[in-house]
C-alpha cells in the first residue's frame, strides 16, 4: 500500500492547479456553476452549490496572481523531473 | 602693631626670596626641556621610521579634513554635501557590503512592520493548530483511559454523551469521559507501527522500509481523513465548536478497533480477525455517530426527534459518512498486514 505524505501532497497539489485552471465561461456556465450565476439569495443557507461554486471560484483568484507560477514551477520541475528520475534510477 | 608688621613682612620677604630662588632654578629645568624638546623635533622621521610617516600622512590628512568641515561651516551646515548627497561611512569610504549585510539591512528596515506580523500572527495560528490548547489534550490519567476504551469498544449503553463545559471551554479529559483527548490516538498509533511490524515479520515480509511505509501511509490516510472532514464541514456550512484536533482525536480512536482485530488476528487467525474486526467497526461506527450527533446537529435532531428540513438531513447524511469511514478505513489499513 505505497501511499505517503509525499504522494498525498502531490495529488493535492495537481487537484488545486486543476480546480484553478477549470475555465469558468466555457465549462461552468454551462453546468450551472458559474460564479454569477443566482446565488444570491441573503437568507442563512448557502447551500451545497453555492459553497462549492464560492470554493471554486476563491481557489481560481488564489491561484491567478503569483499561484501560477509558483505551482507551475512546482509541477514542473518537483514532480515531473522527480518522478522521471527516480524511476530511471530506481530501475 | 608696627613690630608685628615688620615681622610679617621680614618673613614674607624670606619666603618671596625662596620662591625667586625656585622660581630661578625651575628656569633653568624648563630650560633644558625645552632644548631636549627642540633637539626631537629636529630630528628626521627615518629615527621613529615608518611611525613618522604614518603620522605625518595622518597629520595632512587631518588637516584637510579640518579644512572641509571649516568649508561646510561657512556654506552652510552639514547639509552640503560635496559627495553628491552619497551616504558614506565612518571613515570616509564606502563599505564593502556583503550578503550578510544586505539581509541585515532588510531586516532592520522592515523592522517597524513586524509588529503588524506579530498581531496578525497568533489568531492565524490559533484558528487552525490551538498550540496552547494542546496541553488539554494530554491531561489524561489512568482512570480516564480505561473508561475511555472500554467505551470505544462498547459503547452501546454509555447513557449520556454531552462534554461538560466549564465557563465556555471543554472541561479537561481528566474529568470527563466523553471529552476528546490526544493521548489514545497517539499510544494508539504507535502500538499499531509496531503491530504492524510484528505481523509482517511472522510473515517473513520484514523490512525497515516497510515498516516505513506502512506509518507515513497510516499517516497519509489519517491527514486526508481529517482534511475530507474538514471539507465537508465547510461544504455543508455546519457552525461547531470542533477545531481540528478534535477531528484528528477522532480519527485517531479507530485505530484502537484496529490494535485489537491485528492481535486477534495474530493470535486467532483469520476467523478470529474476521470476528474481532466487525466486532470493533460496529463499536467505532456506532461512537463515532454518537460523538458527532451532539456536535453537529442542531440541538432537536440530537435527541432523537426526526426534524424535517433540508438541512438538517444533510447533516444526518454527513455523520453518517464520517461513521461509516471509519470501519472501511479500519478494514483497509489492516487486510494487508494479515494476508
Amino acid at each position: 500500500m505505497a501511499f505517503t505524505l509525499y504522494s498525498l501532497l502531490q495529488a493535492s497539489l495537481l487537484i488545486v492547479n486543476a480546480v484553478a485552471v477549470l475555465h469558468e465561461e466555457r465549462f461552468l456556465r454551462h453546468v450551472g456553476w458559474g460564479s454569477d450565476q443566482g446565488i444570491g439569495g441573503f437568507g442563512e443557507e448557502p447551500g451545497i452549490k453555492a459553497q462549492l461554486t464560492n470554493l471554486i471560484r476563491s481557489i481560481r483568484t488564489v491561484m491567478r496572481g503569483k499561484g501560477t507560477i509558483f505551482s507551475t514551477i512546482i509541477i514542473i520541475m518537483i514532480i515531473i523531473i522527480i518522478t522521471i528520475c527516480s524511476v530511471l534510477f530506481l530501475h | 602693631m608696627g613690630k608685628k608688621w615688620e615681622k610679617s613682612r621680614r618673613e614674607n620677604g624670606k619666603k618671596c626670596g625662596k620662591n625667586r630662588k625656585m622660581g630661578k632654578k625651575w628656569e633653568k629645568i624648563r630650560e633644558k626641556w625645552r632644548k631636549k624638546k627642540a633637539k626631537k623635533i629636529g630630528k628626521k622621521p627615518e629615527k621613529w621610521g615608518k611611525m613618522g610617516e604614518k603620522w605625518e600622512k595622518n597629520g595632512e590628512k587631518n588637516q584637510k579634513k579640518w579644512e572641509k568641515r571649516g568649508n561646510m561651516e561657512k556654506n552652510g551646515g552639514k547639509k552640503s554635501r560635496k559627495n553628491g548627497g552619497k551616504i558614506r561611512g565612518r571613515k570616509g569610504k564606502r563599505r564593502e557590503v556583503g550578503w550578510a549585510g544586505l539581509y541585515w539591512s532588510v531586516l532592520v528596515r522592515t523592522g517597524p512592520y513586524w509588529s503588524i506580523l506579530v498581531r496578525t500572527g497568533p489568531p492565524q495560528l490559533c484558528r487552525w493548530l490551538p498550540v496552547g490548547r494542546l496541553k488539554y489534550y494530554f491531561a489524561v490519567d489512568s482512570v480516564y483511559v480505561g473508561r475511555k476504551l472500554r467505551l470505544l469498544l462498547f459503547p452501546f449503553r454509555h447513557p449520556d454523551w454531552q462534554v461538560r463545559y466549564q465557563q465556555d471551554t471543554p472541561v479537561a479529559p481528566r474529568f470527563d469521559v466523553n471529552a476528546p483527548d490526544l493521548y489514545i490516538p497517539a499510544m494508539a498509533f504507535l502500538t499499531y507501527i509496531l503491530l504492524a511490524g510484528l505481523a509482517l515479520g511472522t510473515q517473513n515480509r520484514f523490512s525497515p522500509d516497510s515498516l516505513g511505509l506502512v506509518a507515513s501511509s497510516a499517516l497519509a490516510w489519517l491527514l486526508l481523513e481529517v482534511l475530507s472532514v474538514l471539507l465537508s464541514l465547510y461544504l455543508v456550512t455546519v457552525s461547531t465548536d470542533l477545531t481540528p484536533i478534535d477531528l484528528l482525536a477522532f480519527a485517531g480512536y479507530k485505530y484502537v478497533g484496529m490494535i485489537v482485530g491485528l492481535l486477534a488476528g495474530l493470535l486467532l487467525g483469520r476467523a478470529g480477525y474476521y470476528a474481532a474486526l466487525s466486532w470493533c467497526c460496529l463499536s467505532s461506527f456506532i461512537f463515532t455517530i454518537r460523538t458527532l450527533r451532539l456536535k453537529l446537529l442542531s440541538e432537536a435532531a440530537a435527541e432523537g426527534v426526526p426534524v424535517r428540513g433540508a438541512r438538517n438531513q444533510l447533516r444526518m447524511y454527513l455523520t453518517t459518512a464520517i461513521g461509516a469511514a471509519q470501519p472501511l478505513l479500519m478494514y483497509w489499513l489492516t487486510s494487508h498486514l494479515l494476508r
